[in-house]
């Protein structure tokens, strides 16, 4: 809820006796938008001095000798860590989140400033890991969604060095990630930390499954048992935003078989070797149904459109690019449906941009080939044009109508 | 974590955690270059940059390909193997060593020898590619592209500590 809004609709609420003068000032109070906009401006702040010192320390750096170097860098964290503590004591928690960001982020640059100066190289995913395992302490201690992003992104990173320095899939920094940061979730409940929780998990699950250069369907078995396992949970923040980040691989799993379905060997899976074949299939199942069950439990069997995109489509090697298309466009429906039918904004507003986006892969994947370009382009152009506008017109006139607006 | 008194501690033991970790990095690097014995290395410059860092220029060493003849251990070596390279310091070149065997295990080594670790990157045929780690050096902002465009063949000052952790001194035109 805006101020504008506010100011906007409390006169009539006044006139029509809803609320006293003297209410609606006191409620104009709460939504002050000063104090709004200055909450966000010391995180920016931070962010461009943070930068600011990096690159400056980064560009001078050889003209300074190497003890003076370590203990510049030294004083600089713990300065902004200790400053960072004061003022998240003394009321001003967001400065302070982000000068201890700040103390944080010179801790990674520290790292990677002493792996400069001694021309290492077979350290990359252990730095960014020290750094990641830093990060998670630190989250801990002052409880912060941004911290904890913080947190994943540097971890996926550690993991993404390690892949691409030693070829191996280091299992401490999904380990830290599953353990640490899986720990203070369960801890903090929250459906978007959730979210970027189990997408880290599905990606490292790929980057593992790639690496031992397994077939990459494999990954379908890991990001179903946390599909099924959310199902178990009670608070639906929790389990949308855990089977969230599973949908969301799926749909990108999904796009990939849409570009490339020819040209990926996963489809061969299914003929090539039976045993594996059975395995995977009964597993799946299994998952398949401990997810039923769940949703029967906590009486969700409407979610149960969400496996259009779970479902293992790629058995089905005949025109199995046309079929992922087919389930990323219901998939896509089903979601901007399910919103309406439980009035809930976040999802109308999501399955609209998924149905334009599958509309649009279904574009390019249908007329690219014999359409002339120019004419591909208009021609895709205001067919979203028109959609988006019918959409917009169609979830405003529900969302006029029903007033429904419910969190995510 | 609600009590403000035990965040700070918290919080200070943790950063003396992180500065103890900075130290340590710092030190054994730098005892690396105090006690390690130092050899010379052929190479030449492959190519540059990375993300998260200044200038660096890619190297590769002479001895990192080996002839497979030269692996000691049974059968062949996989990739990702860690293995042991003896160097031994040329006959006719004076200050550079060159690779005499390739082993599983850390070989004895005689007064002009010395041992590098490195990690099989690729073993096939005649051949036995290594990484030592010591395959990057950075240098001040915007000079790494003309190290690059010399291609010239460059030697490289290595130190190896006792205990086997290896770095480069120095990048020196022969």
């Amino acid at each position: 809820m805006s101020r504008k809004w506010l100011e906007k609709e409390a006169p009539t609420w006044v006139q029509q006796d809803i609320i006293s003068p003297a209410q609606a000032e006191k409620l104009l109070s709460l939504y002050d938008e000063k104090k709004r906009t200055i909450g966000l401006l010391p995180i920016l702040g931070s962010l461009l001095v943070g930068i600011g010192i990096l690159t400056y320390v980064a560009a001078n750096w050889q003209a300074i000798g190497h003890l003076w170097r370590l203990l510049l860098l030294i004083a600089v964290m713990t300065g902004f860590y200790f400053v960072g503590e004061r003022f998240h004591r003394n009321g001003d928690q967001r400065l302070g989140m982000g000068l201890l960001a700040i103390g944080l982020t010179s801790f990674g640059g520290s790292i990677f400033l002493i792996v400069q100066m001694y021309h290492l190289l077979l350290v990359q995913s252990t730095a960014f890991l020290i750094w990641g395992l830093a990060a998670v302490l630190l989250t801990w201690l002052y409880p912060s969604r941004i911290l904890f992003l913080y947190s994943v992104i540097v971890l996926n990173i550690s993991q993404y060095y390690s892949l691409l320095d030693t070829e191996q899939f280091n299992i401490f920094p999904f380990l830290v990630l599953a353990i640490g940061l899986g720990a203070y979730w369960l801890r903090y409940r929250n459906g978007w930390l959730a979210w970027a929780l189990g997408l880290s998990l599905v990606l490292q699950s790929v980057l593992m499954i790639g690496m031992q250069e397994w077939k990459i369907i494999w990954f379908f078995l890991p990001a179903m048992a946390i599909y099924a396992a959310a199902d178990w949970l009670k608070d639906r923040g929790d389990v949308f935003g855990l089977q969230g980040s599973v949908l969301t691989g799926m749909y990108i799993f999904g796009i990939i078989m849409v570009l490339f379905a020819e040209e990926i060997p996963v489809l061969t899976f299914a003929a090539e070797d039976l045993m594996k074949t059975v395995i995977f299939l009964l597993v799946f199942a299994g998952l398949l149904a401990i997810s039923a069950l769940g949703k029967r439990r906590h009486s969700r069997i409407g979610t149960m459109g969400d496996w259009l995109l779970l479902l293992p489509w790629f058995f089905i090697t005949q025109g199995s690019g046309f079929l992922y298309l087919l389930a990323l466009c219901f998939y896509s429906l089903y979601v901007l449906w399910h919103g309406y039918s439980e009035q809930w904004r976040f999802r109308v507003n999501l399955g609209t941009f998924l149905f334009l986006f599958a509309v649009l892969l279904a574009y390019v994947r249908l007329a690219w080939d014999f359409m002339d370009k120019s004419l591909f382009f208009i021609l895709g152009g205001i067919l979203l044009l028109l959609l988006s506008w019918y959409l917009n017109r169609r979830r405003k006139s529900f969302l006029n109508g029903e007033g429904g607006d419910k969190d995510a | 974590m609600r009590n403000p008194l035990r965040r700070r501690w918290l919080l200070a033991i943790l950063v003396s955690l992180q500065i103890a970790v900075l130290a340590g990095m710092a030190i054994s690097n730098a005892a690396v270059g105090w006690y390690g014995q130092q050899i010379t290395l052929k190479t030449a410059p492959v190519d540059p940059r990375d993300l998260f860092y200044g200038d660096y220029v890619v190297l590769r060493y002479e001895i990192s390909s080996l002839d497979a003849s030269m692996w000691t251990g049974a059968g062949q070596p996989s990739s990702k193997d860690m293995v042991y390279v003896k160097l031994r310091r040329s006959a006719d070149e004076g200050e550079i060593y060159e690779a005499v065997a390739v082993s599983p295990e850390r070989p004895d080594t005689a007064e002009n020898e010395a041992v590098l670790r490195g990690q099989v990157r690729y073993a096939g045929g005649q051949e036995i590619q290594i990484r030592y780690g010591l395959e990057r050096y950075y240098v001040p902002e915007g000079t790494g592209r003309a190290i690059e465009e010399e291609r010239v063949n460059l030697q490289a000052h290595v130190r190896i500590a006792p205990w086997g952790q290896a770095r480069i001194m120095e990048l020196i035109l022969p």
